[in-house]
């Protein structure tokens, strides 16, 4: 299918940070260390970079200004997202868009973010505090004034709803941040290694119920760095990961955030995507493919319902079939459908979705070791909230 | 100062905040449509248009959805833990998020009860905000599905 986006834009170098808690640390040494690591893995100087997307600014991460700076380019096309996650596909699509209009050859694209020397969101400590307080509801549908605060809220609140409307076992979720932590036990820089069985997940504390502490992703500081390179400069790149279909966020009233279309939370509707329809996302129409042919997946999962929620909404098993259908190691390196295959952000690091995306670029140039899944050529990236990539190896 | 939990009043919203004082619902209503509709807007997300009126509006709804803290996020509230939320469906459309008291206790409403929305304050002193509490019987069948399909 033609598209003036499909095939235009290419990943061409993807780096990352330590990732930890490195409190006394700054987030222009996570940026520095990512975009260090992503250039060498480009082939790239610095000076070949005239474009620079951030998606978190102040005050977790560096605002572009301070980073173009901090990292001696002079970039002419800049552009920031806000400072919560959820714009990772949206800012790798901007800098595709950049250089497919000319206004920009090369982008490097940032996360960078400091969360531990903060609380969480919510309490006082934390800068998003006032967010609670927001008009017609918080970024995840916080009330602060009724306690209804945290992100996790929401969470817990659109989880309760979809394991009532489809009589689900809330148990059966334990598949999800049990498989993700399997992956990062292969993954050399993934922040929680140790084993996690499913006595310790079912133990672990209750923080917003029906959620718990492990349903919940991990307090993590770096950064990761991924470059965007037109058609023709990514040709002559050594393994170049072509953007072949893509699909932004969704908003609205039948948007919610930590949920799929239709659940009815706040004021969705009640109408879920019929499989059909979510075979037919514009997405997979943009890359002339469809859920049967994607090798490996990368999901948000800053709680574990989400990729639930992205495996209905995306056509990968129908509506309300989700907790069900990941049983027995669907999502697990050499089963079906690999997913999260560095652990996510429930068990690599929290970089608001960034590390799976570096993870896909490893993936497809087969070079994930002892995670790798065989034959990758084809990976996807989607949200619960709509945005999607989908990205091919030569 | 004391941790703030107080909600974002302005020309938009005071409607709903001045009946909350009194004790009384008021929501936003597309003319239009006849529809009322939730959050506040000076626009219809029907209709389109400013033809929008705040009217009274029934409490009467059903519990769809029910989340219990049992972290602290907010120290204001540090002293009534645990408690819980819910998504409360009106019968006149729109979902209200409404705050619900001692969840562990025998009669607390959980979800799929019907429920009435009050306004009160959560602390001393705090502001009046909804709170969904029991109302009528509670069903003896088996529990409906939180939505209807």
């Amino acid at each position: 299918m033609s598209s003036v986006f499909s095939r235009r834009a290419a990943i061409v170098g993807a780096g990352a940070s330590r990732f930890g808690q490195r409190s006394a640390d700054s987030v222009l040494q996570f940026a520095g260390e990512a975009w260090v690591a992503a250039l060498a893995d480009a082939d790239l100087g610095k000076d070949d970079i005239d474009g620079l997307i951030v998606q978190v600014g102040s005050p977790r991460g560096p605002d572009y200004d301070a980073l173009a700076q901090a990292l001696g380019i002079s970039p002419r096309f800049c552009s920031q997202t806000w400072a919560h996650g959820r714009f990772a596909a949206t800012v790798i699509e901007h800098a595709a868009m950049a250089v497919g209009c000319g206004l920009a050859t090369r982008v490097a694209c940032f996360m960078a973010v400091k969360n531990s020397d903060l609380g969480r969101i919510g309490e006082a400590s934390n800068p998003f505090f006032y967010e609670q307080f927001r008009e017609g509801g918080g970024p995840h549908a916080e009330e602060g004034h009724i306690g209804f605060s945290s992100p996790v809220g929401g969470a817990a609140l659109a989880f309760d709803l979809y394991c009532r409307r489809y009589r689900q076992d809330r148990e059966l979720l334990a598949e999800i941040p049990l498989t993700f932590r399997k992956h990062a036990q292969l993954t050399a820089d993934a922040q929680a290694r140790t084993p996690l069985s499913p006595d310790q997940y079912r133990a672990s504390r209750p923080i917003i119920e029906p959620l718990r502490l492990h349903d919940c992703s991990l307090i993590s500081d770096g950064a990761v760095c991924i470059i965007v390179s037109s058609d023709d400069r990514a040709r002559s790149s050594r393994a170049p990961i072509w953007l072949t279909g893509a699909q932004g966020l969704r908003a609205g009233r039948d948007t919610f955030i930590f949920g799929p279309v239709g659940l009815g939370v706040g004021q969705q509707s009640h109408r879920r995507l019929p499989r059909s329809e979510a075979r037919a996302q514009p997405v997979f129409a943009m890359a002339g493919t469809s859920p049967d042919d994607i090798d490996v997946l990368g999901v948000y999962d800053s709680f574990s319902p989400l990729p639930i929620y992205v495996l209905e909404d995306f056509g990968f098993c129908g509506e309300g079939e989700g907790l069900q259908w990941i049983q027995g190691g669907r999502l697990a390196i050499g089963g079906e459908l690999p997913t999260n295959t560095s652990g996510g952000q429930l068990s690599q690091a929290q970089m608001n979705g960034w590390g799976q995306l570096r993870e896909l670029v490893t993936q497809l140039r087969g070079e994930a070791g002892e995670r790798q899944v065989r034959g990758a050529h084809r990976a996807m990236w989607a949200t619960a909230a709509g945005d999607a990539l989908i990205l091919e190896r030569d | 100062m004391a941790e703030p939990i107080t909600p974002l009043v302005n020309a938009l919203n005071e409607p709903f905040w001045t009946a909350a004082a009194e004790g009384r619902l008021v929501l936003p209503l597309c003319v239009r449509t006849n529809r009322f509709f939730w959050p506040p807007a000076s626009v219809s997300p029907f209709a389109g248009g400013t033809d929008v009126a705040w009217r009274e509006a029934a409490p009467d709804g059903v519990l769809v959805a029910r989340v219990v803290y049992r972290r602290v996020f907010q120290q204001a509230l540090h002293g009534t833990m645990p408690y819980a939320v819910g998504l409360v469906a009106l019968e006149t459309g729109p979902r209200l998020l409404a705050h619900l008291p001692h969840p562990d206790d025998e009669g607390a409403a959980t979800a799929g009860d019907r429920v009435r929305l009050v306004f009160r304050s959560i602390v001393d002193g705090g502001p009046k905000v909804l709170h969904a509490e029991p109302a009528g019987p509670r069903s003896t069948a088996p529990a409906p599905p939180a939505v209807m399909r």
